[in-house]
């Protein structure tokens, strides 16, 4: 048995510490992002909650935080059974053609579009046609048309995502291809799909960019409240002059806390879900 | 020996294609009502694509062409108008290596007869005893019916699909391969099943293995490449095979 | 079509007489009373489910089957969905192009602008991605390779749950970064600009390191079992084994990123109204002027108006390349088969 050299073995030593020393840097920043925000907001989101408005800057922050979150749940609410719609019909009806796959990368292509786009769409095609003031719906609408890619191919995904027995064995028990996605293929990827919906959701309440958009159609509506957490704090960054102050802290630990919440809420469903069909999974691995 | 009143499923010209590949090739052949028929042949001879074609399974292939009729008691299945769903009712198939679905015990017995429209409790009930009783499974099971199905033993997994396919009494149960990945004790477990099931229902059992074809079937289809090769009473079949091709298979030559 | 029904109707009642017991006359009576009047039966299928087929029946053999002129089941309901989504995303397209036509044709448009804004997009783009890109490489190794599962199960959390974190929060991280030492004043566009890959790497790390995961747990335990079985050692297994599987993946996961950190919008926007004076005509601060940013400052501020479009038009076609290559790499084959 030949023995390693010493040499190679401190290469190994040396080679894993410095991927154990990257990988725990790169965390670290993110958790020490977290950690700053939390040191310098939570003193200012503390009083924001119990006083209602910032001492500072004399905005108030909670009712912003519940249009966004009224603003998530609506997008979604929205666009999801439009989405579901479409995805259960490009995974389980349409025939595989070149025009489907086709379709299907041309979905995925506009999920994955910037979200400058889908404000941009707010502000030179739905505002004009739905006046001004409106720009609670407006912002609505472009986010729901911002979801709706994202959900229809995250549907797909998550039923094709099914192991194939299943779909096979309903069917030869004479269901038809309803029944069988409605019974035994949404069941079994409803943990995935929560998870996803929950996913896009932090990522409409996140994004400022749409917001930006929209209200920049209306410049004189410039002071007037902004609609949501993230462009409320876009427009008090760019509004002030000098150093960030506390109440800019008090909304990005708000705003972050939100995203935290929801991914984590996601990443648990996840969890349950791989721990309850991990069996199934290891299965159909192995036969392939 | 048994009596052969009528044929069951009859299979005329038929060839199926997936994209450029023929996997079967003419195929002529007559499924006997009331017993038990074993499609042998080696793997890639075309046995589980003859299940399949036999309930239009193939159809969820989307570069699949079926040629050729299957008479379904002298009925086309593959002519137009005719309802798929109903076709894979009253033909079962039990793929090869089933799996439960992530349901309860009931639930999964249940399913068939629940997308078949019967909602009433007490005959779900009922459907769910006599289906698990028939696959030999009630016994073992009958005190945790709303227990996981994933929590059962692989060959328990085994009856429990058969016992699903039984709930939507279908008239022709096609069976792929009943031995796959189990141990030789569920095998026989299953086998014991497959004659009792074989008095009540037309059987067509897809098996490598000799050995069971001649414990269980009635019939023997032999197919080789696509081709039928020969088919006639087991045990003529074994006892005095036509075709070389056969003799060299049941032997356990191969060129 | 209706007698061939009762063909095979009458061909059962014949053959079920080996079908004993009132539970089993039960089925058959709610399957034939499904056929007398397949719309309106009781009991059975109500939502006409189970007529739906598939394959080789189409809708227009159905439509013959109901006797009613217009068969409305799920599968019209879902391809009308399908279709409203299509024609919604069509619309979003046709309103970018058309207005990008417009402008284009108009002639009006100050070229150099869109040249640089979207050089200076790819560059920082390129840039996190030239950041992210082997740091999750590491992590994702780590993770799913080399760590203990205590400390793996904690980044993967962690990763997780940063992945969707605000870039505007972002924004104000990298302005109060760089405002840490001097006043706001002494800071050079070009500085922000070198800042602002940095920041955008800060967002796409936990991105890439959650998809790189999910990618890698992809390949079966049984490749590496079979290369740890020939004698291999962990390092080994990792540069012939795993590595080479994960390719695509990274690949895939560079273009994903391009796609993303082009397309961000708050990060740049932030940057650019803090350090640039808000003054387009200078020189220095056009190294931050993004695409993103070049439109949302120009729809706010209402100047050429006409370049905005041909400028959205260039980030969509950046976006969709970037997107099909990526794709490309990570192509499913299977599609609901045996």
């Amino acid at each position: 048995m030949r023995t390693r050299s010493r040499r190679r073995l401190a290469a190994g030593a040396a080679v894993y510490s410095s991927i154990v020393l990257t990988t725990w840097l790169a965390a670290g920043i993110l958790l020490l992002l977290v950690g700053y925000l939390v040191f310098r907001g939570l003193g200012p989101l503390a009083k924001v909650i119990k006083y209602g408005v910032f001492a500072n800057s004399g905005s108030a922050l909670l009712p912003i935080w519940f249009r966004t979150l009224y603003l998530m749940a609506a997008a979604a609410l929205l666009a999801l059974p439009l989405a579901m719609g479409t995805g259960i019909y490009l995974s389980e009806y349409a025939r595989e053609s070149r025009l489907n796959a086709w379709i299907l990368g041309a979905i995925d292509g506009l999920a994955k579009m910037p979200p400058i786009i889908y404000g941009l769409l707010g502000w030179g095609a739905l505002a004009p046609r739905l006046g001004e003031g409106k720009t609670a719906l407006i912002v609505l609408l472009a986010s729901a048309i911002w979801l709706l890619p994202q959900l229809s191919t995250m549907t797909y995904a998550a039923l094709q995502d099914v192991p194939g027995s299943f779909r096979r064995d309903s069917l030869a028990l004479g269901a038809s291809r309803w029944q069988t996605a409605w019974r035994v293929l949404i069941p079994y990827a409803r943990r995935t799909l929560a998870a996803k919906v929950l996913e896009g959701m932090a990522r409409v309440g996140g994004e400022a960019a749409p917001v930006i958009m929209i209200a920049a159609a209306w410049p004189s509506s410039y002071g007037q409240p902004p609609t949501t957490l993230p462009y409320h704090l876009y427009s008090s960054l760019v509004g002030s002059v000098g150093p960030a102050a506390s109440h800019h802290f008090g909304t990005a630990l708000l705003l972050i806390l939100t995203s935290i919440c929801l991914q984590g809420a996601a990443v648990q469903l996840r969890r349950i879900d791989n721990d309850l069909t991990g069996s199934v999974r290891d299965w159909e691995r192995g036969r392939w | 020996m048994v009596a052969v009143t009528d044929d069951k499923l009859v299979m005329r010209d038929l060839s199926v294609y997936y994209g450029g590949f023929q996997a079967l090739s003419s195929i002529d052949l007559s499924i006997p009502a009331g017993a038990a028929t074993a499609v042998i042949g080696g793997s890639g001879a075309g046995k589980s694509s003859l299940l399949r074609s036999l309930c239009r399974m193939n159809e969820l292939w989307d570069d699949v062409r079926t040629e050729g009729q299957v008479l379904l008691d002298g009925q086309d299945i593959y002519s137009p108008g005719v309802d798929v769903t109903e076709v894979r009712r009253r033909v079962g198939l039990i793929a090869r290596h089933p799996y439960p679905f992530p349901k309860s015990i009931f639930d999964n017995v249940a399913y068939g007869p629940r997308v078949h429209g019967i909602r009433h409790r007490h005959e779900l009930d009922e459907i769910v005893k006599r289906s698990l009783k028939q696959a030999g499974l009630w016994n073992e099971v009958k005190g945790r019916l709303q227990d996981s199905a994933l929590s059962l033993s692989p060959g328990q997994k085994a009856s429990l699909c058969i016992a699903r396919a039984l709930a939507v009494q279908p008239e022709v149960l096609l069976i792929d391969d009943p031995a796959y990945n189990l141990d030789p004790v569920s095998v026989a477990k299953i086998e014991d099943v497959i004659l009792e099931l074989k008095q009540q229902y037309t059987l067509v059992l897809a098996t490598n293995s000799m050995q069971q074809a001649g414990r269980v079937s009635d019939y023997i289809a032999f197919l080789s490449e696509g081709f039928l090769v020969e088919f006639g009473p087991t045990s003529d079949v074994f006892a005095r095979p036509k075709d070389r091709r056969t003799e060299d298979y049941i032997t356990g030559r191969f060129s | 079509m209706l007698r061939c029904r009762q063909r095979i109707l009458g061909s059962r009642q014949d053959n079920s007489s080996y079908l004993v017991g009132g539970l089993t006359t039960r089925l058959l009576q709610a399957r034939e009373e499904a056929w007398r009047d397949p719309v309106t039966s009781p009991g059975f299928c109500p939502n006409g489910m189970n007529r739906l087929s598939m394959g080789t029946q189409g809708t227009r053999e159905r439509l013959a089957g109901t006797n009613r002129r217009f068969h409305f089941g799920t599968e019209e309901i879902l391809q009308l969905c399908a279709a409203a989504t299509l024609a919604i995303l069509g619309a979003v397209v046709i309103f970018v192009v058309k207005g990008a036509v417009g402008s284009l044709l108009s002639m009006d448009l100050e070229s150099a602008v869109i040249v640089t804004a979207a050089a200076n997009s790819l560059a920082i783009a390129a840039g996190a991605v030239i950041v992210a890109l082997p740091v999750s490489l590491v992590s994702a190794l780590y993770i799913t390779e080399l760590a203990p599962s205590k400390p793996a199960r904690a980044i993967w959390v962690t990763v997780r749950l940063m992945s969707q974190v605000p870039s505007v929060v972002i924004g104000l991280i990298g302005l109060v970064w760089l405002t840490s030492r001097e006043p706001s004043s002494a800071i050079s566009p070009v500085m922000a600009a070198a800042a602002a890959p940095l920041l955008l790497a800060l967002i796409i790390y936990p991105r890439f390191t959650s998809f790189l995961v999910e990618h890698l747990r992809q390949i079966p335990a049984s490749l590496r079992a079979s290369s740890y079985a020939l004698g291999a050692s962990r390092w080994q297994t990792i540069a012939y084994t795993v590595y080479p599987a994960a390719r695509s993946g990274i690949a895939a996961a560079g273009f994903f990123g391009m796609g993303r950190a082009m397309g961000d919008t708050a990060v740049v926007l932030v940057l650019w109204q803090a350090f640039s004076g808000g003054n387009l005509i200078q020189e220095q601060s056009q190294r931050l002027f993004t695409l993103p940013t070049a439109i949302a400052v120009t729809a706010e501020r209402g100047w050429h108006h006409s370049e905005v479009f041909v400028m959205a038009l260039l980030i969509m076609i950046f976006s969709l390349v970037f997107s099909s290559l990526g794709r490309r790499f990570t192509q499913r084959h299977w599609r609901g088969k045996e």
